[in-house]
């Protein structure tokens, strides 16, 4: 069952499009990354998952509820953090959490004791926000987004700005929601080892349109990618994408098999032909490789 | 508790815990100070005393608490009441969305219509409670400095307005003229709330306000737009001076009470519609 639906979903600011009939099903259970470089319409997304931002067109649904036709229903189960969590400063930690929850859900006191402990704050919970680390802000922001008891979390950006302690905690906690308490978990990023560390299921976004989404497996394994040495490279390229072998050159030279290709028939042919195959070997791609091959992809296809 | 009690009581607390807040009941302390000190002089104190006495009124009979009190609640109010309703009003949604507090709130599945709905309650309280503020201090600083009450005296030349009750009377007046002060003074709030909701800085809003009624106050004032005058706010704000009046004009007070609410919920409607259809982002 899919926790968040969109489908083709646009949405342009002052005619500028930021997203783009996008489409995307978060499973339940998953920790869904949604990557991409700032301003690739990551937190639009979001933001129109929330009901903040509306769309021009499509729809959103979050726990099976229309966000904008049915929003307590689908949002009463969420929580969420934003990039650079912002609280009243003159307020203790607490008031600000007892704030956030009377808007709709009034928190018990030993409920909010149990969610501070969770997030590690409980020394600091009564002290007023304004002296807070950013660190300690987004522990808080977290509190809030946890103590609806929600079956979904969306964070944008979590990590930003926190420093390499700080990043770990965030990324154990969120795992830890992940397989302790069975959250499901929407977050957008930039940070690809965060990503790969994190999610399930990646969804990679390239201004403002979907390039990408999938698990891990899809990730690895859609393009199949190998090294090959070879005398005379170019003409073997020629050779290979005439036979429809090969798709093309991939990020620092590797080629991507076609579909129905493997690496023994490539062998096999370049060897027929005389060519000198000293090496062929399989490789996965790295993120980053991966992520620069779509980001590559989707502005050939958009120039073209 | 009911869940909107508890979110009108973190409103105010949100509203009250902040320490730019408590800038205009401090500025209204001290201009009242500077006002009363100023009353004090011979020249106003010669003039005023010359006007009682071509009346048959005893000078130190009247030149005390309640009337020195509605002077200083006229000029205190005229210089800073405004700004500071304003700057309550236009900070309320303007400031939650430019510091991010409201996509925090907005997280959360209350709908945005009653959210502003809380808000503008808070900052009708808020409103309130400054003018009663007001009110009360000037009354309270005049008694000391003259030692009593006194009978209450009350001279606008622009509304032809020449009154004169004794205490208890003058008592009676004056707290209900604060009321009404307080209900003329939620236009401005109102106003300040609609520029809030849009897409601008909080001191935008304030600006803003401010500015419709300053242009709005010289239009009011200027003989060219006499025969109009009633589609002006201002002509409508100042009614709560009128209540003075023996007999009180009480079918101008109502039309003036139902211009500025009507007027006051349109603002507010305006306001709601458009914070209910804009996007809200980082």
């Amino acid at each position: 069952m899919s926790m968040i639906e969109l489908h083709g979903v646009s949405k342009a600011f002052r005619r500028r499009p930021a997203v783009e009939n996008l489409s995307l099903d978060v499973p339940r259970g998953s920790i869904f990354g949604l990557l991409g470089h700032n301003g690739a319409g990551k937190s639009t997304t979001l933001g129109m998952v929330l009901g903040q931002v509306f769309p021009d067109t499509g729809e959103l649904r979050v726990h099976g509820f229309d966000v904008f036709k049915r929003r307590s229903e689908a949002l009463a189960k969420v929580g969420a953090i934003f990039e650079t969590p912002v609280f009243y400063d003159y307020l203790s930690g607490r008031h600000n959490l007892n704030i956030f929850c009377d808007y709709t859900a009034p928190a018990t006191r030993d409920r909010i004791d149990e969610v501070v402990e969770l997030v590690n704050l409980t020394e600091r919970i009564d002290h007023p926000v304004g002296n807070y680390s950013h660190g300690m802000r987004q522990r808080l922001a977290l509190a809030q987004a946890l103590l609806p008891d929600p079956e979904t979390l969306i964070l944008d950006e979590p990590s930003d700005g926190l420093d390499p302690q700080g990043i770990a905690d965030m990324r154990n906690l969120v795992l830890r929601l992940n397989r302790e308490y069975g959250l499901t978990i929407l977050f957008s990023s930039h940070l690809l080892p965060e990503v790969q560390q994190l999610c399930t299921n990646l969804g990679v976004m390239h201004r403002g349109r979907l390039v990408f989404a999938g698990d891990w497996a899809d990730a690895g394994g859609c393009h199949r990618y190998f090294e090959l040495d070879v005398d005379r490279r170019d003409e073997a390229i020629v050779l290979l994408q005439e036979s429809r072998l090969i798709e093309g050159i991939a990020v620092d030279g590797k080629l991507t098999l076609a579909q129905s290709a493997d690496t023994a028939a490539i062998n096999r042919l370049l060897v027929e032909r005389g060519f000198a195959v000293t090496g062929i070997a399989p490789v996965k791609l790295s993120l980053e490789d991966f992520y620069l091959q779509l980001v590559q992809r989707a502005e050939g296809n958009g120039s073209a | 508790m009911t869940l909107f009690t508890r979110q009108l009581r973190h409103e105010l607390f949100k509203l009250f815990a902040r320490k730019r807040s408590y800038i205009g009941f401090g500025a209204f302390l001290v201009v009242q100070l500077a006002i009363l000190l100023l009353l004090q002089l011979p020249k106003p104190k010669r003039e005023m005393g010359k006007l009682l006495e071509e009346n048959g009124l005893v000078f130190e009979q009247y030149y005390a608490g309640l009337t020195l009190g509605v002077a200083m609640i006229v000029f205190t109010f005229m210089l800073l009441g405004a700004l500071y309703v304003a700057l309550v009003g236009g900070d309320i949604i303007a400031k939650e969305v430019e510091e991010g507090t409201m996509r925090m709130i907005l997280c959360r599945p209350i709908s945005r219509l009653r959210l502003l709905v809380v808000k503008m309650i808070a900052v009708m309280i808020y409103t309130f409670s400054l003018v009663f503020f007001l009110g009360l201090s000037a009354l309270i600083l005049a008694t000391i400095y003259k030692g009593g009450l006194g009978k209450l005296f009350v001279f606008v030349p622009e509304l032809q307005l020449f009154v004169a009750y004794d205490t208890t009377e003058g008592l009676w007046r004056y707290g209900r003229a604060i009321f009404f002060l307080a209900i003329s003074t939620q236009l401005i709030a109102a106003l300040a709330f609609m520029f809030s909701c849009f897409k601008m800085k909080p001191a935008a809003a304030t600006i803003l306000t401010l500015s419709v009624f300053f242009v709005d106050f010289i239009l009011t004032n200027m003989p060219y737009f006499r025969s109009i005058q009633h589609w002006f706010i201002s002509h409508h704000t100042r009614f709560w001076v009128n209540t003075f009046q023996e007999p009180t004009p009480w079918p101008n007070v109502a039309i003036s009470i139902a211009y500025l609410t009507a007027l006051g919920f349109t603002f507010w409607v305006v306001g709601a519609l458009r914070f209910c259809t804009r996007d809200l982002k980082s």
